[in-house]
C-alpha cells in the first residue's frame, strides 16, 4: 500500500495481548467519556493518558492530536473569545477524546481478531470474511488499480486534471476509462475467490475456527478497572 | 429447507472487494486539486457502481460500512477512527436510502447524480453531530462546515454520474451478461 496515515499496528504493545471484545468495550466506554462535566473529563483525560503511556500508544494518539492541531486552536480560541475559557476548554478536551478513543482498539487489533469478535457478536460467517477478505485484498486491488492509472495514462486515455475544477468536469467521461477496467478486474477476482472458497469448504456447517477468542486474566482487569473508574467518576460530586 | 441468505456468497465477496477498491481510491488517487471532497469522486462512483451491480437493498451500506472499518484500520481521516468509519458507513446508507426513494436506478444520470450529492454530503452529518457532541456551539460548527460543504456536493454529484456512466459502459461491453453466467 502506498500511503498510509494513523496508528498502523502496534505490535509491542501489552494490549495486543487483550481479547478484542474487551478492547471495544473500552473504546465504546471511552466514547461515552465526552458527557462528563470538565472536572470529571480532566481526571478521565489524565487516567486515559496513563492507559496510552502503559499500552506504549501515547506516540499514536500524540500524532492523530498533532494532525488536527490547527482545528483544536482554532476552536479554543474561538470558544475562548465568544462564550468562555470553561467551554473552550470542555470541546477541546471533548474533541481529542473522540478522536484517540479507537486508538485503544485499531492500533491494537488485527481484521483477524475483529472478525472473531464481530463472529462472536452473532454476526454471520459469510459476512465476517468477506471484512477479512476485504483486508487481505487491499495490496492486491492496490497495485491493480495503479497499474490501470499507469496503462490509461501511457495510451492517454487519462492524465490527472492539474487546471482546477472545470478540466475535471470536461474529464468526467474520461475517467470511465478506469473506472471500468477496476470494476471489471473486481468483479472476475470475487469470481475466483467465491470458486476458491466453495472449494475449501466455505459452506460447511460444521466450520470450526482455528483461533479462538478467550477471555485472560488482563481482559478482566482491564475491565474491572474501568468499571470501577467509571462508577467513581459518576459518583465524584 | 435451509433458509437463502440475503447476498449470495459471490455477492458479499463483490461488495467486500468494492469496498476495499473505494479506500484504495482514496489512497492513490490524489488530485492536484486543492479542493476538499475531491476523493468523492471515485469514491460516490464506486458506491454507485456497487448498488448498480448487486442491485439489492443494503448493497451501498454494505460497501459502506466495510469500507470505514477498512479506512478506520488504516489510520485514514484525521479525526480519528470513529469519524472514520462512522463517515464511510454514513455515506452507504445515505446512498441506499436515496435510491430507494429515486425508484433504484443509478443508470440515470440525474439519479445518480442525486445519489451521488446526498450520499456524499451525508459525511456532514457525521461532522455535525459529531461536533454538536463536543459541545460546540452549533453556529460555529456550520461555519466551519460550510467553506467545504460546496466541494463535497460537487464532487459527490460528479461522483455519482461516473457511476452511472460507468455502468452504462459496462452494459454495453455486456458485462451484466457475463455476471448472469456466473450467478
Amino acid at each position: 500500500m502506498a500511503k498510509r496515515k494513523g496508528p498502523l499496528l502496534v505490535n509491542d504493545s501489552p494490549l495486543r495481548k487483550a481479547d478484542p471484545r474487551t478492547k471495544l468495550a473500552l473504546c465504546l466506554g471511552l466514547s461515552l467519556t465526552v458527557m462528563l462535566p470538565l472536572e470529571k473529563l480532566f481526571v478521565a483525560t489524565v487516567a486515559y493518558a496513563l492507559l496510552l503511556l502503559w499500552a506504549r500508544l501515547f506516540r499514536s494518539a500524540v500524532e492523530q492530536i498533532w494532525r488536527i492541531r490547527f482545528l483544536l486552536l482554532g476552536l479554543f480560541i474561538v470558544d475562548w473569545l465568544v462564550v468562555s475559557p470553561y467551554l473552550a476548554m470542555v470541546v477541546t478536551l471533548r474533541l481529542i477524546f473522540l478522536t484517540n478513543a479507537f486508538t485503544l482498539f485499531f492500533a491494537t487489533t488485527t481484521p483477524g481478531e475483529l472478525r472473531l469478535a464481530l463472529e462472536w457478536l452473532r454476526l454471520p460467517y459469510p459476512y465476517a470474511f468477506s471484512l477479512s477478505l476485504a483486508f487481505q485484498s487491499l495490496d492486491l486491488l492496490d497495485s491493480e488499480w495503479r497499474a490501470i492509472l499507469e496503462a490509461q495514462q501511457s495510451r492517454g486515455a487519462w492524465h490527472k486534471p492539474g487546471g482546477g475544477l472545470r478540466e475535471l468536469i470536461k474529464q468526467i467521461g474520461n475517467l470511465v476509462a478506469i473506472s471500468v477496467p477496476a470494476v471489471v478486474l473486481t468483479a472476475k477476482r470475487a469470481w475466483g475467490m467465491t470458486e476458491a472458497a466453495y472449494a475449501r469448504g466455505f459452506d460447511s456447517p460444521h466450520r470450526t475456527s482455528y483461533h479462538e477468542l478467550t477471555m485472560g486474566r488482563l481482559d478482566w482487569i482491564l475491565l474491572a478497572g474501568s468499571l470501577a473508574g467509571s462508577v467513581a467518576l459518576l459518583l465524584w460530586r | 429447507m435451509k433458509k437463502q441468505p440475503y447476498f449470495t456468497t459471490f455477492e458479499l465477496i463483490m461488495l467486500a472487494l468494492f469496498s476495499a477498491l473505494v479506500v484504495v481510491a482514496k489512497i492513490a488517487l490524489r488530485m492536484p486539486l486543492q479542493l476538499s471532497g475531491h476523493s468523492g469522486i471515485f469514491w460516490m462512483a464506486l458506491v454507485v457502481a456497487a448498488a448498480g451491480i448487486v442491485p439489492k437493498r443494503g448493497a451501498a451500506s454494505l460497501v459502506g460500512l466495510t469500507s470505514g472499518i477498512l479506512a478506520a484500520f488504516l489510520g485514514m481521516g484525521d479525526l480519528g477512527a470513529l469519524n472514520t468509519f462512522l463517515s464511510y458507513t454514513v455515506i452507504g446508507i445515505g446512498s441506499d436510502l436515496i435510491l430507494w426513494l429515486l425508484g433504484g436506478d443509478p443508470e440515470n444520470l440525474v439519479v445518480a447524480g442525486l445519489v451521488g450529492t446526498i450520499g456524499h454530503t451525508c459525511k456532514f452529518l457525521v461532522k455535525w453531530a459529531l461536533g454538536t457532541l463536543t459541545g460546540a456551539p452549533v453556529g460555529f460548527v456550520a461555519l466551519g462546515l460550510v467553506r467545504a460543504v460546496v466541494g463535497y456536493i460537487v464532487f459527490g454529484a460528479l461522483g455519482g454520474i461516473l457511476g452511472a456512466l460507468t455502468l452504462r459502459a459496462l452494459r454495453k461491453a455486456g458485462f451484466f451478461a457475463y455476471l448472469a453466467e456466473k450467478k
